[in-house]
C-alpha cells in the first residue's frame, strides 16, 4: 500500500477558485502538495453565469497548481452549489426474499434500487443518493445484512441539479483537458473536515456561507439527514451595506471585513467609523450601528430560512453536537451568537483537521476543498469500490454511500 | 431501470473536448512539445552515437581540411532594431584579418547577449568565408536619467520586459517622446549590470492604449511613476502614476486600461467643453467612479 | 380618502373667482435667472415670472418680462462676485423694489442656484420679504457639486440653512445627484434641463392643485396649512408611468426618483405633512388615484397627515405622473396635523443655536475634488442585477434584507 497517487480538488466559488493537489501515501496519510486560487470570474450565487471567463479563472488556477505541486493531473474531484440543488426522500420497501427470511445483497440491491430510481423532472440529474439508514420489520438497523427479517426499508436522501447547470461545470473541467472523477456537493465537502466524526454521531448542524450561497447539512448517527444550499452569501451582506450605506462594492466590502458584526451590539452604537479610515479625500462618516443593522438583519434571515427548511430537525435534543458554521463568512464576528439567537442552540465556528498545514487552509473559507481532497482519499482506496465492503470509519461509510450507482 | 442510467451526473458526456482556454490550450500544447522533444533528443542521442561509432575514422581529416587559414570575407548583419554594422565590428573587435575558424562563435554570441539592448543573438559561419550575426534588440517603452557613482548622468532606457539598458545608437528624435519613468529604484547585479524592473509589461500596455486611443494626450505625458507599482498586478493599492504637461497628476489601476482611457478622454472632452483649464489630477483609480480636483477649486461654474 | 373627497370638491373656476390666488415664480442669481429663462411655463394660466439679480448683463438677456436689478449702488449692475455678504446687502439695498414685486402674490416659487453670491446672499432676504408680505414662499434650490470649493459648499449650506428659516418649503436638488442621472454622452446643459424639468414639475403640480380642471383640489388655506412648519426638511419626489400600468409604472418610477435618495432623506422617508398630486391622462379614475394615494402615503407618511390632489390632463391618455411634496420637521416638534380650516400659519419660534447645531453634526467631509459618477444601473439588487431572482417564501432574497424589512439605516 506504498504506492503514490496524486489527486486534485477543484471548488469553483463564486468569490475564488482554488484548487489542492494532494498527494496519497498508503491508506491514511494525505499531503496537500500543491495548491492555487484566482479569483473566480463569471461565478455568480454559486452557479456559473458566464461560462468563458469561469472556465479561464479555473483553468488559470489548475496550472498554478499544478506547477506549484510539480505534477500534472489528469482528473479531479469537483465540488457543486448553487439554488439549484435540490434534494428529496425516498423510501424503498421490499418483501426479504430468501425462504429462510436471512436478508442477501440482492435484497439490499433491489431496495436501493427502488428508492433511487425516483424519475426526476426534465434536465434535472442526481447528483447523489445518500444512504439514511435501513429498516428491518420496522426496526432501524445499521446494518441488515445477514439479519432475519421479513420486510426490508431504506431511506435515502436524494440529491438532484439543473442538468444544464451541471454540463457547464463538466464543460469547464473538460475543457482543461482533464475528467472530473467525482462530484461533491459543498455542504457535504465542507461538513466532513468541519464536524469530527463524534459530532456526527451525535447530530451535528454544518453551516457552510461562502461567499454566493449557504450550504448547510444535518448529521445523525453518522449519517447525512439532509442537505441544502441558499442562494445567499457574504457577497449579499456586501451589497446590503453597499445599497444602505450608498457606497461602492469596493468600499462596502472593506468595510464589512473592517467593522461588519452579526449582532447589534449597543456597546458602539452611536458611534461612528470612516469609509477609508485614512482621511483621504472622499472619506466618510458611517454610523456603526447601520453597518450592525443591515448585516444583522441578512443573518438573521440566512439563519431563519435554515431554520424552516429544517424545521422540528433543529433542537437541542436532534443536535447535541450544535452548530457549526464554515466558509469565508464565518469570519464575521458574533456570527455563533447570531446562530445561537435564530436556533436556540450551540454553536461554533469550524477548524479545519489538524492534517493540514498549511496555515493558508486554515481559514474557514477552505473547509470545502479541503473536504473534496478528504473524501477524494477515502474513494481512492482500493477496497472502497463497492457497498459490498464492511468499511470501517465515518469515510469508509461515505465512499460506501456514494459508490453504489 | 434503463431510464435511471440517464438521470445520474456520471451520465453526462464528459468528452475530452476541445479546450476552451488559451491556458488550457498552452498546457496542451507544452505537453506534446515536452514529450516529442523527450523522444526527439532519445533518437538524436541513439542516431549520434550511432553516427559516432560508424563515421568516427574517417570524419575527422575532414574537419582539418575546413580549418586551414581562412578570412572572414562578409559579415552578414540581422538586426530588428537600431544597431549597425559598424557598432558590431567595434563590439566584437573582427577585422577583415580575422580567421573564420578561429572565431569563438559562442564568445561572440556571449559578448552581443551581455550588451542590455540586445535581447538575444545567434551568430552562425557559413562557410568558407560568411559570418551570420543576427539579434533581437529591445525596444524602448519608457527612458530613465540615473547618475553613476561619479554624478555623471546616465541615460537609461527601459524595455517592455523590464530590461534597464544604455540606449546605443538611437536617433534622438525617437527617444523623445518616450516619457520618463519616476518612483523605481534601479538594483544592480552582482556583475555590475541593473536588474530589469517588474511591472513594465504593464505600464507599456497604459502607454500602448494611450498612445492609439488618444495620441494628443498621450504626447503630454512626462512621467510615468511606479512609486506605488511593484508590478504586481494584484496588489490593492497598485497605482500607477503619470505626470503630464497638461495635469499635473493622473492615476490610473494597473488594470483594464481601455475603460480607464476611455473615460479619461470623457472628461477631458467634459472638461475641455467647460473651459477649464486648471485640472490638478484625475484619479481613474476608482472601479466606478474618477476623481478630478481643480487647481482653483471654485472654477467658474455657476 | 373619502373625507378628503368632499372636503374639497373646487372646481376650476370656483378656486380663482373665490380665492384669487396669484402665483409668481422669481429666479434670483444667475443662475436662478437661468432657471426661469429656461423652464416652460407658459401653458399654466395665472403665473407670473420674474428675475432678480445684480448683474445687468445676465438680466438684459432674460426674456422675462419683469425683471429687478438689485444693489445698483453697491455693484453697479455687476455681479455680486461670488459674495454671499453682497449679495445680501445688494438685496437690502432694494428691500423696497422687492417688496413691490411680491405684494399682492400669494404664493411665491423662488428659484436659486446656491454656492454663488446673489443667489445665496439675496435669496433669504427675498423669502423673508415676500413672507412679510404675507405669501407663502417655496423655493427649489440647486447645491454645488461636491467638488466646487469647500467656500461654495459652506454659502450653499449657510443660504440654506437661512432659507429653512423663512420659507415654508425648501427642495433642494443637489447637482451632484443631477449628473448622476445624466448618461455618459450627455452634456452638462442636458444634466441642467433635468434639473428645470424638475423644478418645472413641481411648480406646475402645486399650480394644477389649486387650478387645473381636478378630480379632487386643494384650496389654497389646506396648502398653505400644510406648509406651516418652517426650518423643516422637504422631501420631493416625482414618478412617472404610462402603458396600461400606468399606476404601478408611475409608483415605479417615483421609488427610483433619485431625489427621494439623497444621504439626508435615506434615513428617514417620512414625511410629517405630505402633499400628493396625481396627474393622469382623461381615463384617470378614482380607483387608480385610490390605489396611488394608498401607497404613496403608506410609505411616505400616513393617510390622515396626505393632502390629495388628482387632475386631468385632456391632451394626455394612460400617463400618470405622480409629485410628492413632503414636509417634516427639523427641531422634533412632533408630527403636525392638517388643521383644515385654520386660516393663517402659526409662525414657529426657532432655537436658531440648536438647528444649526443639528446641522453641524451631520456636516460630511468637505472635500476639494469633484466626483464624476459612472451611471450604474443599480437598483435594489445591485450586484444581483443580472442574475435569476433568488425567490423564497414569495421575497426575492437578492433584494437586501433591511430594505424588505423596511429598517430604518441612519447614515
Amino acid at each position: 500500500m506504498s504506492q503514490k497517487k496524486i489527486i486534485g480538488a477543484v471548488e469553483i466559488g463564486t468569490s475564488k477558485v482554488v484548487v489542492l493537489v494532494g498527494e496519497i501515501l498508503g491508506r491514511n496519510s494525505l499531503n496537500i502538495i500543491g495548491m492555487a486560487q484566482t479569483t473566480s470570474m463569471g461565478v455568480k450565487k454559486g452557479e456559473v453565469t458566464n461560462l468563458k471567463s469561469a472556465s479561464d479563472s479555473t483553468h488559470t488556477a489548475i496550472v498554478a497548481a499544478e506547477k506549484s505541486a510539480g505534477v500534472s493531473i489528469d482528473s479531479i474531484y469537483l465540488s457543486c452549489s448553487g439554488r439549484h440543488l435540490d434534494g428529496f426522500s425516498t423510501t424503498g420497501k421490499v418483501a426479504v426474499s430468501s425462504s429462510d427470511n436471512v436478508i442477501n445483497r440482492a435484497d439490499l440491491q433491489r431496495v436501493g434500487e427502488m428508492a433511487r430510481t425516483k424519475a426526476l423532472p426534465l434536465q434535472r440529474v442526481y447528483i447523489h443518493h445518500i444512504l439514511g439508514g435501513y429498516k428491518v420489520d420496522g426496526q432501524p438497523t445499521k446494518n441488515p445484512l445477514g439479519m432475519a427479517g421479513e420486510q426490508l426499508e431504506v431511506q435515502y436522501w436524494n440529491v438532484n441539479a439543473d442538468q444544464r447547470k451541471i454540463s457547464d461545470q463538466l464543460h469547464i473541467i473538460n475543457g482543461f483537458g482533464i475528467k472530473v472523477d467525482d462530484m461533491i456537493i459543498s455542504s457535504i465537502a465542507s461538513g466532513c473536515v468541519a464536524a469530527s466524526e463524534e459530532e456526527r454521531d451525535k447530530g451535528v448542524l454544518v453551516i457552510d456561507i461562502g461567499c454566493g450561497t449557504t450550504d448547510f447539512a444535518v448529521y445523525k448517527d453518522g449519517i447525512i439527514l439532509r442537505t441544502g444550499v441558499i442562494g445567499v452569501g457574504g457577497d449579499h451582506i456586501t451589497n446590503d451595506l453597499a445599497i444602505g450605506l450608498r457606497i461602492n462594492y469596493k468600499n462596502a466590502e472593506s468595510i464589512k471585513h473592517r467593522f461588519g458584526k452579526a449582532i447589534v451590539d449597543s456597546s458602539d452604537k452611536n458611534d461612528t467609523v470612516l469609509l477609508f479610515g485614512d482621511l483621504t479625500i472622499g472619506d466618510a462618516p458611517i454610523s456603526r450601528s447601520s453597518i450592525y443593522k443591515i448585516t444583522h438583519a441578512r443573518v438573521e434571515e440566512l439563519f431563519n430560512i435554515i431554520h424552516n427548511k429544517l424545521g422540528s430537525l433543529i433542537s437541542t435534543q436532534n443536535l447535541p453536537g450544535g452548530i457549526i458554521i464554515t466558509g469565508g463568512s464565518a469570519r464575521l464576528p458574533h456570527l455563533c451568537e447570531a446562530a445561537r439567537q435564530a436556533f436556540n442552540v450551540n454553536a461554533r465556528v469550524a477548524q479545519n483537521p489538524a492534517w493540514v498545514t498549511n496555515p493558508e487552509l486554515k481559514a474557514p473559507e477552505y473547509s470545502t476543498v479541503i473536504g473534496l481532497l478528504q473524501y477524494a482519499m477515502t474513494a481512492q482506496r482500493p477496497d472502497s469500490g463497492g457497498r459490498k465492503k464492511k468499511n470501517t470509519g465515518w469515510f469508509g461509510k461515505m465512499a460506501g454511500i456514494f459508490a453504489g450507482n | 431501470m434503463s431510464n435511471r442510467k440517464q438521470l445520474d451526473w456520471r451520465d453526462l458526456p464528459q468528452g475530452n473536448r476541445k479546450k476552451t482556454t488559451k491556458v488550457a490550450r498552452r498546457r496542451r500544447w507544452l505537453r506534446v512539445c515536452k514529450t516529442s522533444g523527450l523522444t526527439l533528443l532519445l533518437c538524436a542521442l541513439v542516431g549520434g552515437f550511432v553516427y559516432s561509432l560508424y563515421f568516427a575514422g574517417s570524419s575527422i581529416p575532414q574537419m582539418d581540411d575546413l580549418s586551414r587559414h581562412q578570412p572572414v570575407r562578409q559579415v552578414t548583419f540581422i538586426t530588428d532594431g537600431v544597431l549597425d554594422e559598424t557598432w558590431l565590428f567595434r563590439k566584437i573587435g573582427l577585422t577583415s584579418q580575422t580567421d573564420i575558424s578561429s572565431i569563438d562563435i559562442q564568445a561572440i554570441k556571449n559578448t552581443l547577449e551581455s550588451v542590455g539592448q540586445i535581447k538575444e543573438a545567434s551568430v552562425s559561419r557559413n562557410l568558407p568565408g560568411e559570418l551570420i550575426v543576427s539579434v533581437r534588440e529591445c525596444s524602448p517603452v519608457l527612458r530613465a536619467v540615473t547618475a553613476d557613482d561619479k554624478g555623471r548622468r546616465i541615460r537609461l532606457l527601459i524595455a517592455r520586459d523590464g530590461t534597464v539598458f544604455e540606449g546605443i545608437n538611437y536617433p534622438a528624435k525617437a527617444l523623445r517622446s518616450l516619457p520618463y519613468i519616476g518612483g523605481v529604484r534601479f538594483s544592480t547585479a552582482e556583475d555590475g549590470s541593473i536588474l530589469p524592473i517588474k511591472g513594465m509589461d504593464v505600464v507599456a500596455e497604459l502607454l500602448e492604449t494611450a498612445r492609439i486611443r488618444m495620441p494628443e494626450i498621450y504626447s503630454t505625458w512626462t512621467v510615468v511613476s511606479c512609486d506605488r507599482f511593484s508590478g504586481d498586478v494584484s496588489k490593492p493599492d497598485a497605482l500607477i502614476k503619470i505626470k503630464s504637461k497638461l495635469i499635473e497628476e493622473l492615476t490610473f489601476k494597473p488594470e483594464n486600461f481601455d475603460l480607464q482611457i476611455e473615460r479619461l478622454a470623457e472628461i477631458i472632452q467634459f472638461v475641455q467643453a467647460e473651459h477649464r483649464t486648471d485640472i490638478l489630477s484625475i484619479d481613474l483609480s476608482y472601479a466606478d467612479q474618477a476623481v478630478v480636483s481643480y487647481a482653483d477649486p471654485r472654477g467658474p461654474r455657476s | 380618502m373619502d373625507e378628503l373627497f368632499t372636503k374639497n370638491p373646487i372646481t376650476k373656476s370656483e378656486a380663482i373667482e373665490d380665492q384669487g390666488i396669484s402665483l409668481k415664480v422669481i429666479g434670483i442669481g444667475g443662475a436662478g435667472t437661468n432657471m426661469v429663462d429656461r423652464i416652460k411655463l407658459d401653458n399654466l394660466a395665472d403665473l407670473h415670472l420674474a428675475v432678480v439679480n445684480t448683474d445687468r448683463k445676465t438680466l438684459a438677456v432674460s426674456p422675462v418680462q419683469e425683471r429687478l436689478m438689485i444693489g445698483r449702488k453697491l455693484t453697479r449692475g455687476l455681479s455680486a462676485g461670488g459674495e454671499t455678504e453682497i449679495g445680501r446687502m445688494a438685496a437690502e439695498e432694494s428691500r423696497d423694489e422687492l417688496a413691490r414685486m411680491v405684494t399682492g402674490v400669494d404664493l411665491v416659487f423662488l428659484l436659486v442656484g446656491l454656492g454663488g453670491g446673489t443667489g445665496s446672499g439675496a435669496a433669504p432676504v427675498l423669502a423673508q420679504v415676500a413672507r412679510e408680505k404675507g405669501a407663502m414662499v417655496i423655493t427649489f434650490a440647486t447645491l454645488p457639486f461636491h467638488g466646487e470649493g469647500s467656500r461654495r459648499q459652506e454659502q450653499a449650506k449657510d443660504a440654506l440653512c437661512a432659507l429653512r428659516d423663512v420659507c415654508h418649503a425648501v427642495i433642494t436638488l443637489p447637482n451632484d445627484v443631477l449628473i448622476r442621472e445624466i448618461g455618459e454622452n450627455d452634456t452638462l446643459m442636458e444634466a441642467l434641463s433635468k434639473a428645470d424639468g424638475w423644478i418645472s414639475k413641481g411648480v406646475s403640480s402645486i399650480w394644477s392643485m389649486l387650478f387645473a380642471q381636478g378630480l379632487i383640489n386643494v384650496d389654497f388655506g389646506a396648502l398653505k396649512n400644510a406648509f406651516h412648519i418652517t426650518g423643516g426638511k422637504t422631501l420631493y419626489g416625482l414618478g412617472y408611468g404610462e402603458g396600461y400600468n400606468a399606476v404601478e409604472n408611475a409608483l415605479k418610477s417615483l421609488d427610483q426618483c433619485p431625489l427621494l435618495h439623497l444621504p439626508e432623506n435615506y434615513a428617514s422617508q417620512k414625511a410629517d405633512v405630505l402633499i400628493l398630486n396625481v396627474t393622469g391622462g382623461t381615463d384617470l379614475g378614482m380607483s387608480q388615484v385610490n390605489r396611488i394615494l394608498d401607497a404613496v402615503s403608506e410609505k411616505f407618511s400616513s393617510k390622515e397627515n396626505t393632502i390629495l390632489s388628482a387632475a386631468q390632463d385632456a391632451s394626455m391618455t394612460r400617463v400618470i405622473y405622480i409629485t410628492v411634496i413632503g414636509v417634516s420637521d427639523l427641531n422634533g416638534n412632533g408630527p403636525a396635523r392638517i388643521r383644515k380650516h385654520t386660516p393663517a400659519a402659526v409662525p414657529v419660534i426657532h432655537t436658531e443655536q440648536a438647528e444649526k447645531e443639528l446641522r453641524k453634526a451631520r456636516k460630511p467631509q468637505r472635500v476639494d475634488q469633484e466626483e464624476f459618477a459612472f451611471p450604474s444601473d443599480r437598483d435594489n439588487r445591485g450586484l444581483f442585477e443580472d442574475t435569476e431572482p433568488n425567490v423564497y417564501d414569495g421575497e426575492d432574497l437578492d433584494i437586501p434584507t433591511f430594505l424588505r424589512r423596511s429598517l430604518k439605516i441612519t447614515s
